[in-house]
């Protein structure tokens, strides 16, 4: 058999494959650079280029240059993007090819739009009124938190130290006085089989 | 059997540089002929590229440069170009198993060709200036042949990283 190596080649040699072309703008790179950080926006968000342009009631041909690098987006067209998938952005300086802060597929799993198709189960026990539940995901949690429309309960479901999710047990969790506290305290703990539930979707 | 990869750098002027790897981002190779980044064929490909339009290789740099961009996010590369620009340009079944080259319509005519690898890498195959959307028998052949190459490394070893 014969012997096959696989080598990744890197270090310190550099080499230039369009040394013959005259060098490169920095600025039009910054703006190949904006437009892939708008469209992977999009993509996290799962906005399509046409959800887009019915958004923010664009033509489509306006979407594709927007997001093809070759413009030069203006501070509105950038802010209408964001806007459009709920984000706002700031102006960080760096050094040069230096990374400052995460973005947001960076920092979280892709979301699959809960906000949009939010199912809110209604729950009757036989001991308990009823009780209104909203799916949602742990950023639709923080976003309500730190905009101020925190529930005043919440109901996670947690795992045993096993990992398994036959018999998952809830427990309410009332917020405290620090919203921007990762921890909530656990208060009263139920099994999620006593609570029947009905899914509502809206 | 050896083969040889290397990191897609772009920029100019010096230092080369890529968009910082995080975690989930797809990494860019290209391949090369020896042991050695200056036989890369990316590098010839550009050269040809060049020798024929400065334009086109203008278009050739920025293509990559969006590429890089798009990959250093780690989401779906078909989500983050235009629909018609990033698509399977063909697969075959070798070794029992399906594959798929992609080819990506960079700026201008450039087109792209590439397959994933396990964690998430991006083999670039060929990079070319076309004027016409579909691509011939004879290209596909080509193209398959590259990627078998890769293919024929990869489960025959480990991919490891080597600094020279």
């Amino acid at each position: 058999m014969s012997n096959t190596e696989m080598v990744v080649l890197d270090g310190e040699e550099d080499f230039d494959m369009f040394g013959e072309l005259p060098p490169s703008d920095p600025f039009e790179i910054k703006k190949i650079e904006l437009a892939a950080n708008l469209a992977a926006l999009l993509s996290f968000k799962g906005i399509s280029r046409s959800k887009l342009a019915e958004i923010l009631n664009w033509k489509k041909s306006r979407v594709t240059t927007v997001l093809s690098g070759n413009s030069n987006a203006t501070l509105k067209t950038i802010w209408d993007v964001c806007l459009a998938a709920g984000y706002d952005f700031d102006v960080v300086f760096k050094l040069a090819h230096e990374r400052c802060l995460d973005q947001p597929w960076q920092k979280y799993e892709r979301e699959q739009l809960l906000w949009s198709r939010a199912s809110v189960m209604d729950c009757q026990t036989l001991h308990k009124p009823v009780m209104s539940f909203v799916v949602q995901t742990q950023r639709e949690v923080e976003h309500d938190i730190r905009h101020g429309n925190a529930k005043s309960h919440y109901f996670s479901v947690m795992q045993n130290d096993q990992g398994d999710t036959l018999k998952p047990k809830a427990s309410f969790l009332s917020l405290n006085d620090r919203p921007k506290s990762k921890f909530f305290q656990h208060s009263h703990t139920i099994d999620i089989e006593s609570v029947d539930c009905v899914k509502v979707d809206r | 059997m050896s083969c040889y990869f290397t990191r897609l750098k772009v920029g100019h002027p010096k230092p080369l540089v890529a968009p910082l790897d995080w975690p989930k981002c797809w990494k860019i190779y290209t391949i090369c002929a020896e042991r050695n980044r200056a036989s890369c064929l990316t590098r010839k490909d550009v050269a040809e590229i060049l020798s024929k339009s400065q334009l086109d290789g203008a278009a050739a740099r920025k293509s990559f440069h969006d590429l890089l961009y798009k990959a250093n996010t780690g989401l779906p590369l078909s989500e983050l170009y235009d629909e018609k620009k990033c698509h399977e340009a063909h697969s075959f079944k070798y070794k029992n198993n399906e594959y798929k080259i992609f080819r990506i319509w960079g700026t201008g005519t450039i087109r792209i060709y590439f397959i994933y690898l396990e964690d998430r890498k991006i083999i670039l195959l060929k990079t070319k200036p076309k004027r016409t959307d579909s691509i011939t028998k004879g290209e596909k052949e080509e193209l398959q042949r590259l990627a078998e190459k890769v293919i024929d490394c990869i489960s025959s070893t480990a991919f490891s990283e080597l600094e020279i």
